[in-house]
């Protein structure tokens, strides 16, 4: 009876999503106490401090009522971003196979443009003290242009938010559909199969290629320095994520852990043709994957300033160049 | 370029940030006035902290005052008693002993080094580059402990009294050696993050040619020290202080007045600042370190100037009956600030609080002569 | 650079002046209005009293010579007096 229940396809995915939100919780400690603090030649937080602990100290925190012009959804979006890194979890899993609507690519992209729509309402309904509410005599006597119209610096997070969906993630994408050109289908289901086959993608130069591309794409997506734009702290400060406070930051805390160890799940799934399911030992490597990545963007994001538009524009053109590249090797 | 001005008729939207921000780390108030991130315009304001300290000086006897002017600035605390003392000292004709002068000298130039630091660190935060922030704040470590060391604390030494420095300060034989040893780290540990920082093209390539002030202009505006140093103007009054005849040092200029320019001057002038304590260390002479044998007498308005670690510190004030009379304290940042509505002009916005931070502005410095009477 | 003059409120502006080409060594500075008023630091020129006499406020330079003291406590009581009224 114990082995029915397992083999159910749903207990069998309530199972898998539960262990790799475990483990994702353990990310971000892992980046800041082995990486950054290493790297800074300090002893850095205690590693569960960043995913765990902050998190629950979050969720005891008092409140503080945003100001929104709709607070219900501001404080919706979190919910929405961690359901839908959820989701694309769930289209990884070889039980969601089944549905070739949910597991494939095109759902994949869509869940994360949903995720990105969602930095731009953020940024959008987000009215906090730190610019404009400020109380302070800005339009007064002896004043320079009294009649000027006024942004939050929230605002400005939004159209860069905007900015990154039409060109921004466009590395991740191609990134995602390389391994199309070789496997033939979009679905994960075939992807999967044609790598178990024929190795893994990786392992070509198109795979090769697109990985770095990944890579790259994956740092963007995650607002991750140096591609940190919409929540740089020298202007925008937490952009998107500015006035969520107690249980809603203690949402956002968590799916920024949860969503480094879906994208690489997705690089294992795309890349490697191991999906996540804890039945198979594969699920180490899609762990071991997750981790090279969190180690990779932490070494990368401690030597690098945060990148104004000066620096961005040229390494998303060189980027989205570089996928081109190896979509057109993987169909040559 | 010889001037940025406004470009008022292509603003899109207002953008003011402050009074508090994390990269400023200060209360002001700025209002950029762009055009699709690019600043047009700017326009800061200060006067959020106010303690009236000149006004609290008022009728102080000459002591008190001079310890007073120590709690201006938790940075050049050193610097602020040196020149209350030094004026008095010029007013009433009191001679320094030798083996003091050295000592005030170790010390203004310890805290030009942790000043320097601490600019190098937060420049490097504002850029967001944590890693060599913390490096130079490690290097920082070392200086706060030997001024520590000296003064008693990290912050507020007291160092300074009228014709001389407090016995307390005097420097003996192990503590020169410690001073010795640790020049040598700081200066071994500030050559490697010069190289690693001129090195990294992605840094230089996130402030060359940013917050661009014009010489012509920086002069104009009374810009001072390091700040005006980085557009090409050889301006240093350490070249002019009988404290530092016996001292042999550069003046360190550089042309650009941008960010790396302004960064790279406080770099390299720290090694000028090694060299100067290695001097003071090797002939620091025998003596006493405070002048007693002095007379109290009214004065007219007395006038000093020093070079601080930011530029030109000026105090003013007359004596009478032992008291202080119509206290003038101006900070270097306050003209340095204003100019640095002029640097942002033309950059992204992002970049814009790394323009107003270039000029290391000093805000507990410049917003303290503040009265505010309550309604 | 701008300074807010606050309500009411009165300022002796000292070291905010770039004392160069200024003919004064100190100017206090006094809001009688209700409404905050912004003034322009550093000062550089003796235009500056004019300019800002034209916003509403009273500039009282003080000379080198001048007692600052006894005209910082004559605007004082000034000041408090209109506070007192309104």
């Amino acid at each position: 009876m114990f082995e029915n229940i397992l083999t159910n396809p749903i207990v069998a995915v309530i199972l898998t999503v539960l262990v790799c939100f475990i483990i994702s919780m353990f990310l971000p400690g892992i980046e800041r106490k082995y990486v950054h603090a290493r790297i800074q030649q300090r002893i850095g937080p205690i590693v569960i401090a960043p995913g765990i602990m902050a998190p629950l100290k979050f969720m005891f925190k008092e409140n503080v009522e945003v100001s929104s012009p709709v607070p219900g959804l501001y404080k919706a979006l979190p919910i929405v971003c961690f359901i839908v890194v959820l989701c694309v979890l769930i289209a990884l899993t070889p039980e969601a196979y089944k549905i070739p609507a949910l597991a494939s690519l095109v759902s994949i992209v869509g869940f994360l443009k949903v995720e990105e729509i969602c930095y731009v309402l953020m940024g959008a309904l987000s009215k906090s003290i730190m610019s404009v509410r400020m109380p302070f005599p800005d339009k007064i006597k002896g004043a320079v242009h009294n009649n000027s119209n006024l942004s939050f610096i929230e605002d400005i997070s939004a159209r860069r938010s905007l900015r990154m969906i039409t060109y921004g993630s466009f590395p991740l994408y191609l990134a995602l559909f390389a391994p199309v050109t070789a496997a033939r289908s979009i679905f994960l289901g075939d992807i999967v199969a044609y790598q178990q086959i024929h190795g893994p993608f990786l392992f070509t130069v198109a795979g090769g290629i697109a990985a770095v591309v990944f890579f790259i794409g994956y740092m963007i997506i995650l607002n991750e320095y140096p591609f940190s734009i919409i929540k740089a702290k020298s202007d925008v400060i937490e952009g998107p994520y500015m006035e969520y406070a107690a249980k809603y930051r203690a949402v956002v805390v968590i799916t920024r852990g949860f969503f480094m160890f879906v994208l690489g799940a997705v690089f294992s799934v795309l890349f490697i043709g191991v999906p996540p399911t804890i039945f198979s030992w594969g699920i180490l490597v899609n762990i071991a994957v997750a981790l090279i990545f969190v180690v990779m963007m932490g070494i990368f994001s401690a030597f690098v300033p945060v990148f104004t538009n000066r620096q961005l524009l040229p390494t998303i053109l060189g980027t989205t160049l570089l996928g081109i590249l190896a979509i057109v090797i993987g169909l040559l | 370029m010889d001037e940025k001005v406004p470009r008022s008729n292509i603003i899109e939207t207002e953008i003011p940030m402050g009074t508090v921000h994390p990269a400023a780390l200060e209360p002001y108030r700025v209002r950029f006035f762009v055009e699709d991130e690019i600043v047009q315009e700017a326009e800061i304001t200060i006067g959020v902290n106010h303690r009236g300290i000149e006004r609290i000086m008022e009728g102080l006897p000459v002591e008190k005052a001079n310890a007073l002017t120590e709690k201006i600035c938790g940075i050049c605390s050193n610097s602020h008693i040196w020149n209350s003392c030094r004026t008095a000292e010029l007013g009433l004709g009191i001679e320094i002993t030798p083996r003091a002068m050295y000592i005030r000298v170790i010390m203004g130039e310890l805290e030009r080094l942790h000043s320097h630091f601490l600019y190098l660190a937060h420049g490097c935060e504002v850029l967001s580059h944590e890693t060599f922030s913390m490096r130079v704040f490690y290097l920082r470590e070392i200086v706060m402990e030997l001024l520590a060391m000296i003064g008693g604390n990290r912050v507020q030494y007291g160092c300074s009294v009228l014709g001389g420095v407090r016995p307390r300060c005097d420097l003996d034989e192990s503590k020169l050696l410690r001073l010795k040893n640790d020049m040598d780290a700081v200066e071994e540990g500030l050559t490697g993050f010069v190289e690693r920082f001129l090195a990294d093209s992605i840094v230089m390539s996130r402030i060359s040619g940013i917050g661009v002030l014009p010489q012509k202009q920086a002069i104009e505006l009374a810009v001072t020290g390091p700040t005006l140093r980085a557009t090409g103007v050889a301006r240093d009054l350490r070249t002019t202080m009988f404290e530092y005849d016996e001292f042999d040092f550069n003046v360190i200029t550089q042309n650009d007045g941008d960010v790396k320019s302004n960064l790279i001057m406080r770099a390299l002038e720290s090694f000028e600042s090694i060299k100067i304590i290695r001097q003071a260390i090797a002939n620091i002479p025998e003596g006493k370190v405070v002048n007693r044998d002095w007379e109290m007498v009214d004065t007219d308005i007395i006038e000093s100037y020093i070079e601080v670690p930011r530029g030109t510190l000026y105090h003013s004030y007359a004596l009478e009956s032992g008291r202080v009379r119509h206290c003038i304290i101006r900070t270097p940042s306050m003209a340095n600030i204003g100019a640095m509505q002029y640097a942002c002009i033309g950059d992204q916005i992002t970049d814009a609080q790394l323009c107003i931070v270039q000029c290391d502005p000093c805000f507990t410095c410049t917003d303290r002569a503040i009265e505010i009477i309550r309604r | 650079m701008k300074f807010v003059m606050r309500p009411y409120h009165m300022v002796s502006l000292g070291g905010y002046i770039v004392e160069w080409d200024f003919p004064y060594r100190n100017i206090i500075v006094v809001n009688k209005t209700s409404e905050p008023i912004k003034i322009e630091i550093p000062v550089f020129h003796k235009e500056w009293i004019p300019e800002h006499k034209d916003l509403g406020l009273e500039v009282i330079p003080v000379d080198k010579n001048d007692n600052f003291l006894s005209m910082w406590k004559r605007a004082h009581a000034e000041l408090d007096k209109i506070k007192a009224e309104k």
